[in-house]
């Protein structure tokens, strides 16, 4: 390949950045320079010089930033409708389920595990592209992260009550759990402190995770252009 | 409208009689529309892409000697009814412009 098609492939691997994974990366630059060489030959056969029939391959292409707004911009749409989906159910979730399961004197507690998969999701899908591959690894992560928390969580029900589910508010153990979040949100009214607890917890690990998942890889720094 | 006037349809029109890679699919849509349908290769890949993930299309990279290898574009079965579920409805806006369009005998009352 010609300097015109390193130029054109390494700014395409710059203004894509880390929008993308390695091997969807990979595979767009090895596409589009299979198509700029294919282009370059073709203005060849039609008696152009070896520059200039280069110049013709890359202008006819179009600009690497207006590529690149393409090939993101068709991502963003299936991304930004799973997330409209997720948030939105996500959402419905939050506004009936915690009211009502805390209506029904279940500590909120255990419902912030079963959230969390989707707030995950949620944060997952953002930066990244839909693919199976990646859908299955995040729900891996998600139930694993359930686990970890429904042992911390169920692990003292047990021990103090002797079974799991739904218990009496007045038996439920804040004190020993959320002990310094609860005195911190005791001035909001009884659901809302709930809410507010699911939600904190919700919240740090979906950031964490989002901020892994937009972490550049040490892999993913190499330039893909030899 | 049915009729979806992007890119997607006209890929599976050229790759109805045979398997392409993208340069040839470009080439080719400006080759069949006489050069009335111009665009950006690089536009093409989001639709190719689009195709793939929706099954309409399947790709495999074929090795060349001496040279990058290409990925070769097919349609599939899926595609194929796609096709012609954009056929039909192209031919319902056609027709549909065209009576709107056709030159009218001018009606002569008395």
């Amino acid at each position: 390949m010609g300097k015109y098609i390193d130029w054109y492939l390494v700014e395409v691997e710059r203004l894509i950045g880390q929008s993308t994974t390695r091997e969807e990366l990979h595979e767009t630059l090895r596409e589009v320079g299979s198509h700029l060489s294919s282009a370059k030959e073709g203005a060849m056969a039609q008696g152009l010089e070896d520059r200039n029939a280069e110049l013709a391959a890359v202008e006819s292409f179009g600009t690497p930033s207006n590529f690149v707004k393409h090939v993101l911009g068709s991502r963003d749409s299936a991304g930004q409708r799973a997330t409209t989906w997720l948030a939105v159910s996500s959402g419905i979730c939050w506004a009936v389920f915690v009211p009502l399961i805390t209506s029904l004197r279940t500590p909120e507690l255990i419902l912030a595990p079963l959230l969390l998969l989707t707030a995950f999701a949620i944060s997952s899908f953002r930066t990244r592209p839909l693919k199976a591959s990646f859908v299955l690894a995040t729900m891996f992560a998600g139930g694993l992260i359930q686990l970890i928390l429904a042992a911390i969580v169920f692990v003292p029900l047990r021990t103090n009550y002797g079974r799991v589910g739904i218990i009496e508010r007045s038996e439920a153990p804040y004190g020993s759990e959320v002990g310094f979040f609860q005195s911190a949100i005791s001035f909001l009214p009884e659901h809302a402190q709930a809410t507010a607890i699911a939600a904190l917890v919700v919240l740090a690990i979906n950031w964490l995770f989002a901020a892994l998942g937009m972490l550049p890889s040490r892999r993913a720094r190499r330039s893909l252009v030899p | 409208m049915a009729f979806r006037s992007d890119l997607e349809a006209m890929v599976l029109g050229v790759l109805q009689g045979e398997s392409l890679h993208g340069y040839e699919i470009a080439k080719r849509i400006r080759q069949l529309s006489k050069d009335a349908l111009k665009f950006g290769e690089g536009q093409l890949y989001p639709a190719l892409h689009a195709l793939e993930e929706s099954g309409h299309i399947a790709a495999e990279w074929v090795p060349q000697e001496g040279k990058p290898a290409r990925k070769v574009y097919s349609i599939t079965e899926g595609g194929k009814a796609e096709l012609e579920k954009q056929r039909s409805a192209w031919e319902k806006f056609v027709q549909g412009v065209a009576s709107i369009l056709a030159p009218t005998k001018a009606v002569h009352n008395g």
